[in-house]
Order: C-alpha cells, then structure tokens, then sequence
C-alpha cells in the first residue's frame, strides 16, 4: 500500500487530548475509553471515506464505520505493530465492507464483465472529438464522486481500494479472492467507465446508466 | 502497432511495466495520447478523495452504544444490563475477570450452604415478608462511589444494580425450591457474574 505521505509519522502526532497515536493504542489495548476515542478521531474520516465509496450509501457507511470500529474495540489487543496501525485498522475495516457486499449478494468483481470482456469501451472515438472532451483540469470532486458512486458495485470496489485507497494488486487479489490479473482488468475497465461517465458529464449528457 | 493493440497493453503501461512500443504508440496518435492523458487523470484525482469524508457525530454515539452492549456479552441477563457505561472496556480489567468469577463463585458457595442450612418453611406464626428488589449496603457504598465521580450516572447503576438483584432473588428462590436444579444454579451463578462486573466497572472507572 502506499505510504500516506505529507503528514507526521502517525505514532508521533499529538491529539488534542495530548496522547500520542502510540499512547492510545497502549490505552486502549489495557481498556481505556478516552484512548479509543483518540483513535477514532485520528482514523474516523479514512474509514468512513472508505465505506462510503464503496458503498455508495451513506447509512451503509455509517453502519460500516460502527461495525469496523467495534472490530477494532474487540481486536485492539491483537495488534502487535508488525504493520502501521493505520494499515491495520485499514485492511479491517476493507474486510467489513468486503464481508457486508458479500452478504448482500454483490458481485465484488463483475465476473460477467469479465467473460465479455469489451475491448472498445471507453476507447478513443474519434468521432467525438477528443481534444475538446480532455479531462485534463476538468475533474473536480464532486463529479468524480458522483461517477465513483454510479459504477456498478465490482467495477466501484476495485478503483476505490486501488486508485483511492492505494492498494496493489497483489493485495486486492488476496482480499477479494479473484487473480491479479483480473484485479488489473477490472480497474482497467473501472477506469474505463469513469472517463465515459465523465465525458459525457462534460458535455451536458446524462451518464449511461 | 495499431490503437486496439495498444488499449490491450494499457493497463501495463499505466502499471508502469508496457514494453518500449507500447510507449510510442501515443506519441504518434492523439487519440490515444489522450485516452492515456485522461485515465491518469481520474486516477490521480482520485487518490486525492481518501479520508475527504467526514462521519456524522451520532455515529461515535452509536459505536459507544455498541462497545456497552459488547463489553457484557449476550447472556441472559435483564435488559439494562446490556446497556452499561463503557468503563472497563474489554476484559482488561484493573481486576481480572477470573478474580471477579472466583469472588462471585465464593459467595455463591456461601448463599448454596445458607440456603440449605436455611429452614424451608419459616417458623410458625412468623410472617414472610418478600424484600423488595432495591439495594443493600455494599450497593450503597458502590452507589456513592459512583456519585462522587459522576452524580448523573448514580442513577443509571442504581436501575442496573436493582435490576440484577431481583435477578439474583429469583434465582435465589429457584433453588430453594429445588436445590438440584441445575439451570436454576447457573441462573444464579450469572446473576452474581453480572453484580460482579457492575461493580467491577463502577470501581474501575472510578480509579481513572
């Protein structure tokens, strides 16, 4: 994953409450409560952010965020510091959004994109014009978040774990059980859509659903 | 090497790992050129939306609630129980759980040889008045411990500690009328269990 970059080294930061990250994970190992608050606040944004693009939905988001949280309550003690504790807490929190999309029947990866794959889409069409549909300075928040949320539910997992949340490939592999070679055309394809989306967002039209 | 073949080899070259013709491909075709231009686009804006929202405050309300519920487990105890101040935390404890079990086992081997030694029926002419399910002595003790650190939740662990009595009384009576009754002595084992952690989290809370 990669290293979160501009920012003190986590273990070092100083929360309002005075407790270093490092502080509060020892408190909240032995049971402290102002300690587990302390983590919540330095980490509630990143895994809320994370639920909720996967999701799409907010109150999902919200039940997500609870539930990865109380892991980290009933788990805190298990943390040995071989990783980032924001590592850590990440890739238990990308397991409780894995495991809920499963419960819902979700594909996590759409096989079927994958066994019909469209070479075509999304490619450069000259009859469109594509100079003046470039995306270069074109993107901002919330359209990208807009176009994120209407992916379907495998392409959307795929881009927010690798493209937002920085992970590899290897590593999505191993979460959601499929090849790295299917994590990349996935996100290939994920990618794909997302500049149709936002091309046709540019030009007024309505996304495709 | 025409655009299809090209678009095939994209991931790689976004990877970072295309060979040297994939590379030249753009630099001949503007339409690809820009297809390549876009899709790093989107990516880089992308790594850009981590951590930008922000959950709403009912949600660490909502994970205390949660912590409280899970800190007691899911036994079969009185419904207020489940909803304990988050005070101890998991099982670490400043006093170990197993102490607390061994406490709540000793003085349920004290009320077992009370209970048996304790004549079935009352003496003749003498009236049984049933106690009501308030709080004892040491309860009041705890509840002004409690008080001290924090007068609003003196309420709260009153309704728990009235609650797990009267769960303790029925059990109490449960084996009086069959002292073989085996569920009726785990029934009761429980509900000492549950006074035990009550005070246990009262205590614990109150050293820090």
């Amino acid at each position: 994953m990669r290293p979160e970059k501009g920012h003190l080294t986590p273990s070092k930061k100083t929360t309002v409450s005075g407790l270093s990250e490092a502080e509060a994970i020892d408190g909240a190992k032995k049971g402290d409560a102002r300690s587990f608050e302390v983590l919540y606040d330095l980490h509630k944004r990143r895994v809320y952010s994370l639920c909720l693009r996967m999701t799409g939905n907010v109150a999902e988001a919200e039940d997500l965020t609870q539930e990865a949280f109380l892991q980290l309550y009933r788990k805190v003690a298990t943390f040995r510091g071989e990783s980032a504790f924001s590592t850590w807490l990440h890739r238990l929190s990308v397991n409780v959004v894995l495991m809920h999309l499963r419960k819902k029947g979700l594909p996590e990866v759409s096989l079927e994109q994958t066994l019909d794959p469209e070479p075509d889409e999304g490619g450069p069409k000259r009859e469109f014009g594509t100079a003046d549909l470039s995306l270069k300075g074109a993107i901002d928040r919330v359209n990208l978040e807009r176009a994120i949320a209407s992916l379907s539910p495998g392409y959307r997992t795929i881009f927010v774990l690798h493209d937002v949340e920085g992970y590899e490939h290897n590593e999505i592999a191993e979460m959601m059980g499929c090849s790295i070679g299917n994590s990349k055309s996935q996100l290939h394809k994920a990618r794909l859509k997302l500049r149709e989306i936002l091309r046709l967002q540019k030009t007024g039209k309505p996304p495709q659903p | 090497m025409n655009c299809m073949e090209f678009q095939n080899a994209l991931p790689d070259l976004l990877d970072g790992g295309a060979a040297p013709e994939v590379e030249e491909h753009p630099k001949s075709c503007t339409a690809c050129a820009g297809l390549v231009a876009d899709l790093k686009e989107i990516s880089a804006q992308a790594r850009l939306l981590a951590a930008s929202e922000e959950p709403g405050e009912h949600v660490w309300a909502r994970i205390m609630e949660s912590v409280e519920s899970d800190a007691l487990g899911h036994t079969e105890v009185p419904a207020p129980l489940r909803a304990l101040w988050w005070g101890a935390g998991q099982s670490r404890w400043a006093i170990p759980v197993w102490a607390a079990s061994v406490a709540a086992l000793l003085l349920l081997g004290f009320e077992f040889n009370t209970l048996r030694q304790a004549p079935a029926t009352p003496p003749e002419g003498v009236a049984v008045v049933q106690p009501a399910a308030l709080v004892d002595n040491d309860d009041l003790q705890l509840l002004s411990v409690v008080e001290k650190r924090s007068p609003a939740k003196r309420a709260r662990y009153k309704a728990h500690l009235e609650a797990v009595n009267a769960s303790i009384r029925d059990a109490k009576r449960s084996v009086e009328e069959d002292p073989a009754n085996e569920l009726a002595q785990e029934r009761l084992i429980q509900a000492y269990d549950q006074k035990s952690a009550l005070y246990e989290m009262a205590m614990t809370r109150s050293m820090q």
